[in-house]
Order: structure tokens, then C-alpha cells, then sequence
């Protein structure tokens, strides 16, 4: 074998070592986020590692939610059923918490695992 | 440089090429939307060349289905009916007459565990308009009166009921009708993928890239889930549970899901999630095995050949033959 044949070789396992440590690392070490929407629309994006209480509203009203811990919840919601503060915390990629009198979710993007769907 | 070694660098050039598109095309593929209707959410996820139009023709379909149906719209065919009461026939869409009589046949299939006219023993317990309260036992025993799937006539184009308080709710099996129109449009615009989850019952449409779709059941005690299920190909799977809309009245919980027979809320299971592939059966077979408990709804499940997944009182899970492999639990 030539000195060029091994440093092809060389150059491909690198290259293949680059490839799948690649792929593995965005579908398994992707920050976590919590995507906000609003009447169906995104509003915001907050990394689930930055701890915090935000703010958000609709024309219907609001909602405080709350990052803590890679967690996320609603803290507080001028809804009426409250059932939005009662689904606790989430933390996983795919759940999601609805506030429907707000018009207001909560989903969790990223990372690996990820759930197409939760029933309820 | 020797041919095998130039060979061998092209194939894994053209690997690791592939490799790269299609990751690429994965995450970007799917169109969604958000929306309300139906007193619940939407969430709609199409893949395919005509994902825009299909995605248009699939929300233009949940508000018709939606004006037809929903009872807290005075114009809505369902609240004319009601309305009409004991008096006449009310002329209403051909969706409408539709849905009646596949909920007289989910009635029928359920042993009359799934029925319609439920609804003033529903509208008693203030599952109607959230005032929540225990009815006394006279109560109940006069709001059943107007309870019973005879009460509805049907022409072609007419409901009437018979009874003066006689009401209809659609809640158990509008969703999952739905869910059947929003395929037929899915078939239509051949579309590749997609996954429909309207309030909580879901359609998965043919298989996304990675094989299938992992959906996650709902923990009926606190938040997240308790499982999920591995999905392959076009499926419904629809859940009944005694979280949804509830109260407590002292440490009793009464939930949303009455029982015809008796006119109190069932309270043998905490929930069960039904996967078939019919949206209306699944929709309403799911409430009929709230109802009845584990044992009706693996007997029936095996008979109809849907699958099912109980959470009993003790919060245990229990899962037909079918579905078991590919159920996980949540292990914290």
C-alpha cells in the first residue's frame, strides 16, 4: 500500500467518525426548549436551561410560566379551570401544556426521544 | 492509487452523502399548523407535495364539521335539534345524519354503553356549563327518563326527538369522525405523511421517515405520560380518562364520563386509550369501555379487532395482545 492509499483510509475514518458522531450529537445532545405559541402562532423559544419566570399573553389573558431545573410549568394563568397550573411540570421532549381558555401552549423541542403525539 | 481503494471512497462518499439529505430533508418536511376549534386544540403535521393545500382543505373541514356539531353554537345542527326537542323535525347536513347513525351503531355495538342522548343527565352534574354539583338520586332518576337512543327519529334529511327533554352530545364521537374526513382528504391530495391530533385523538397517516410514530398515553394522575405506544401506519387512537373534565367532592371524584345505565359518573377505570382503524369506533368504543371497565373492553376489543391500553383504579397498565409488544412504560 502507497502513502497516499493510507492517508485516504485515514481521511475516511475521520470522516466517518465526523459523520456519525455528527448525527448522534444533534439527536441525542440537542439543547432542550420550550416553544410558546400563542392563537396557534410561535411567540417564543426559551432554552429549557435558563431558569426563569416569563411572562405571556393573549387576547384572552395570560400566563406566567416557569423554567426551573430543565423543567417547565405554568405558575400562574387568569384562566378559570386553572387545569394549565394542575399538568404540572413537563419536561420531556413532545409534552406539551395547554391552556385552552388562553389560547396558550407549551411544547418541548429538541434533543432525543422525541414523542410524534401524546393521547389524553 | 489502486481501483479498489478509489472504488471504496466513492461508496462511502455517496453513503455519507445520502446520509446527510435525507437528515437533512427530515427535519423541515413537515408542515404545521395550530389551531382551535372543536373547544379544544388542533395540532396538524403534513409531509408531502401538496402539504399546503391539504393542510387548507383539513382546517376548512374541522370548522364545517365544528358548525355542525358543537352544541354551545345556537346555529349548529346539533343545538337546532335540541332546541326542537319533543316538537318537529329539523332539517340538517347530510355529515349530521351521518354521524347519528354511526353513533346508533357505536350504541348498538357497546351493548348501550356509548349513547348520545346522554346528555341532560350530563348537563345535571354541570358537565355543560361548569357549575359542578352532586344531583340527588330523584334528580337522576328523572333526568334518565329522557335518556334512550329511541328517541331519535331520522329521515333522510331530518332528525327530530321524540322527547320533550331529550338532548344529544356528539362529544364522544365528533372527534374521531373527524379524524375519518380529515384521511379521506389525507387519501386525497396523496399526501406522504402526517400526524392529526385533535384534542387528544390522533390520526398517524402512512409512516414518517424514521418507520413509525411514537405517541405518547397521558399519566391520568399527575403530569406527563405513562406510556407510549409504537404506531404503524394510518391508525386512530383516541382516549377516554377521568382527568379531563372533573370534580372533587371531598375525596370522590366525579368525572365527565357518565354511565347511561345508571346516570352516575363511571368510575371503574382511570383511563383507556383505544387504537383502530376507524376514528368514530375508536372515538366512541373508548368512552363505552370507560364505562364498562377492562374486562367488557378486551372482550369487545377482541370481537370489533381494535386494540386497547387500561389504566386501572390502582394505576396499573393493561394492554390486548396486539398492542402489548409495543407498549412502553414509563419507568419514573
Amino acid at each position: 500500500m502507497k502513502q497516499g492509499d493510507k492517508l485516504i483510509i485515514v481521511f475516511l475514518v475521520i470522516v466517518c467518525i465526523f459523520v456519525l458522531f455528527n448525527g448522534y450529537a444533534s439527536s441525542y445532545m440537542n439543547a432542550l426548549e420550550v416553544v410558546v405559541n400563542v392563537d396557534g402562532k410561535k411567540m417564543y423559544t426559551i432554552p429549557l436551561d435558563s431558569d426563569g419566570i416569563f411572562h405571556v399573553e393573549s387576547k384572552e389573558g395570560h400566563v406566567d410560566i416557569e423554567v426551573l431545573d430543565r423543567r417547565v410549568h405554568v405558575k400562574d394563568s387568569t384562566c378559570k379551570d386553572k387545569l394549565c397550573i394542575l399538568q404540572g411540570w413537563i419536561e420531556r421532549t413532545g409534552e406539551s401544556i395547554i391552556c385552552l381558555p388562553n389560547r396558550i401552549t407549551l411544547t418541548i423541542y429538541g434533543g432525543s426521544n422525541e414523542l410524534d403525539g401524546t393521547t389524553y | 492509487m489502486n481501483k479498489r481503494l478509489l472504488t471504496l471512497l466513492f461508496v462511502v462518499i455517496a453513503i455519507i452523502s445520502a446520509f446527510l439529505v435525507l437528515r437533512g430533508n427530515q427535519k423541515d418536511k413537515f408542515l404545521t399548523e395550530e389551531i382551535y376549534s372543536m373547544n379544544t386544540i388542533a395540532n396538524i403535521k403534513i409531509a408531502g407535495k401538496e402539504r399546503k393545500e391539504a393542510m387548507d382543505a383539513v382546517i376548512e373541514e374541522i370548522n364545517y364539521l365544528n358548525g355542525l356539531f358543537d352544541d354551545f353554537s345556537e346555529a349548529s345542527d346539533v343545538s337546532r335539534i335540541n332546541k326542537s326537542a319533543g316538537n318537529n323535525f329539523e332539517k340538517v347536513s347530510e355529515d349530521t345524519i351521518d354521524i347519528i347513525n354511526k353513533a346508533i351503531d357505536c350504541f348498538k355495538m357497546s351493548d348501550g354503553s356509548f349513547d348520545i342522548t346522554i346528555a341532560p343527565v350530563e348537563a345535571l352534574w354541570g358537565f355543560k356549563d361548569g357549575n359542578y354539583k352532586v344531583p340527588g338520586e330523584e334528580e337522576i332518576k328523572d333526568a334518565l327518563e329522557s335518556v334512550g337512543i329511541e328517541n331519535i327519529e331520522i329521515t333522510d334529511s331530518s332528525v327530530k326527538l321524540k322527547n320533550k327533554g331529550a338532548r344529544i352530545d356528539l362529544g364522544g364521537i365528533a372527534k374521531g369522525y373527524t379524524l375519518d374526513k380529515i384521511k379521506e382528504i389525507l387519501d386525497k391530495y396523496e399526501v406522504e405523511c402526517a400526524i392529526v391530533n385533535l384534542g387528544g385523538n390522533i390520526l398517524t397517516y402512512k409512516n414518517p421517515q424514521s418507520g413509525s410514530w411514537k405517541i405518547g398515553i397521558k399519566h391520568p394522575r399527575r403530569e406527563g405520560i405513562i406510556g407510549e405506544i409504537e404506531v404503524t401506519g394510518t391508525k386512530f387512537i383516541s382516549t377516554s380518562g377521568d382527568y379531563e373534565r372533573f370534580f372533587m367532592n371531598g375525596d370522590k371524584r366525579y368525572c365527565h364520563i357518565i354511565n347511561p345505565f345508571n346516570g352516575y359518573p363511571s368510575a371503574l377505570i382511570t383511563s383507556v386509550s383505544v387504537i383502530s382503524d376507524s376514528g368514530y369506533i375508536g372515538d366512541a368504543l373508548s368512552t363505552a369501555f370507560f364505562v364498562k371497565g377492562q374486562d367488557y373492553a378486551f372482550k369487545i376489543a377482541r370481537e370489533v379487532a381494535v386494540e386497547a391500553v387500561v389504566v386501572d383504579s390502582n394505576l396499573e397498565v393493561y394492554a390486548t395482545e396486539g398492542i402489548k409488544e409495543y407498549l412502553k412504560l414509563e419507568t419514573r
